[in-house]
């Protein structure tokens, strides 16, 4: 059965945004003792990871994100009407950081803004939102935007986040798809809150409301990896048991509402977690290798942000012809997973 | 797959040297989180099994991964 939840709009534009310092694995192997920079490469694919200055937040990356994307596209600011902000990592609980970039944007105070919390499904479910307001005639032009700052609940020494996240942000420009567009779908999405603890900052939040964050307790746990109730805990390997159950049978579900196959796909951009995961995961679907992008060598898992920086990677590689069919997935902390195709119709 | 060959591919994957390990051996004492990702790969890679939440939970001993690949009709002579 083909499903018909299929978007008409399109991604007129992308672009993304790093915080200038990074974080090596020859600095972090000097943190870990039995781990060289080389075992870390390895276990994570890799190389380096941006974070974000101590006075860095998510409003600066994702301004200046969307600021470089608004520059270098035709778009006159004030036809934008909608801003659409993913992070689990705002500047503040509220208001919502959408209307401080809003604001350092200069955009029309007919513009909305609003934030929402996903993590590494979040690209998929920005998709999803903002292309409903557009295909249903709400918005027209929709400045789409990722970012995310986990390195500010990293424990420096929790070797099992801190090799793995990196901050950044991604920028896209949503519009209206031209007459006879492809359009974006079907979408496949899906929860299981059974995972809400495997990776969480259990203090956060109305958790954390009233504590203090200096007197916690540092606990070392089975991996000698150190952190604090007040810090981001992922569960390693229940994350891995997770993502090589549910991506396969998400990627074999929405091949099949597509009515496509494997074949049928040019490029498979799945969120960047780490190559591990995504090894396995291409050889239970048995995708071949000029499929499979992995671009997380020199920026780490920036979590919502991963699978827009990898397509602009891609573009400026030129390995993103138009008229190529994508397919992308999102999957992760909550647990949350989702979906969906799409047919590169750029305009950048 | 016979029984002991699974034994030298677990001991094998976990970097586990010290003694051999038995249906009795307590994973929880020799596995760090890479050993059990390792683990979870290798059922999923030699048996096609892939882990519920609860299990992966609930796995202390060796003879805990035979029950839970007898409960997939998979067994080791």
């Amino acid at each position: 059965m083909t499903k018909h939840n299929r978007l008409h709009f399109r991604v007129a534009g992308i672009h993304y945004y790093l915080p200038e310092k990074t974080l090596s694995n020859e600095e972090l192997a000097d943190r870990y003792e039995g781990w060289s920079p080389e075992k870390i490469h390895e276990k994570t694919g890799i190389l380096k990871r941006h974070i974000a200055h101590a006075n860095e937040y998510v409003s600066d990356l994702a301004t200046e994100a969307a600021e470089q994307l608004l520059q270098k596209h035709s778009l006159a600011r004030e036809k934008i009407d909608g801003v659409i902000l993913c992070t689990q990592t705002p500047d503040v609980a509220l208001p919502s950081t959408a209307s401080l970039v809003h604001h350092r944007l200069g955009l029309a105070s007919n513009c909305q803004s609003f934030d929402f919390n996903q993590g590494c499904t979040g690209f998929i479910y920005g998709l999803a939102i903002a292309g409903s307001m557009i295909h249903s005639g709400l918005l027209n032009n929709v400045l789409f935007i990722t970012a995310d700052t986990y390195s500010k609940w990293c424990h420096p020494l929790d070797k099992s986040v801190s090799t793995v996240f990196g901050d950044g942000a991604a920028a896209l420009l949503l519009t209206r798809a031209p007459e006879g567009g492809q359009g974006v779908g079907p979408f496949i999405f899906g929860t299981d809150g059974r995972g809400f603890a495997n990776l969480t900052v259990p203090s956060s939040g109305a958790h954390g409301i009233g504590k203090d964050l200096s007197s916690l307790k540092e606990v070392a746990d089975d991996s000698d990896n150190i952190r604090t109730e007040g810090n981001l805990y992922m569960n390693g390997p229940e994350l891995f048991r997770f993502a090589i159950s549910a991506v396969p049978r998400l990627v074999k579900n929405l091949l099949q509402d597509a009515g496509k196959t494997i074949d049928g796909v040019d490029k498979f951009i799945f969120h960047q977690a780490n190559t591990f995961m995504l090894k396995n995961i291409q050889k239970k679907l048995k995708i071949p290798d000029e499929k499979m992008v992995y671009e997380l060598q020199d920026v780490g898992n920036t979590v919502s942000a991963t699978i827009p920086i990898a397509m602009q990677k891609i573009i400026e590689k030129g390995e993103l012809q138009p008229g190529a069919s994508l397919l992308l997935i999102g999957f992760g902390v909550g647990y949350s997973w989702g979906g969906c195709f799409m047919t590169w119709e750029p305009d950048l | 797959m016979k029984r002991n060959e699974f034994l030298d591919k677990l001991s094998e994957v976990l970097e586990y040297k010290e003694q051999a390990l038995t249906e009795k051996s307590d994973l929880t004492e020799i596995w760090d989180s890479m050993g059990q990702i390792d683990v979870i790969s290798l059922l999923d890679d030699e048996f096609d099994v892939t882990l519920e939440l609860e299990e992966l939970d609930a796995i202390i001993t060796v003879q805990d991964i035979l029950n839970i690949l007898a409960s997939r009709k998979i067994t080791l002579e």
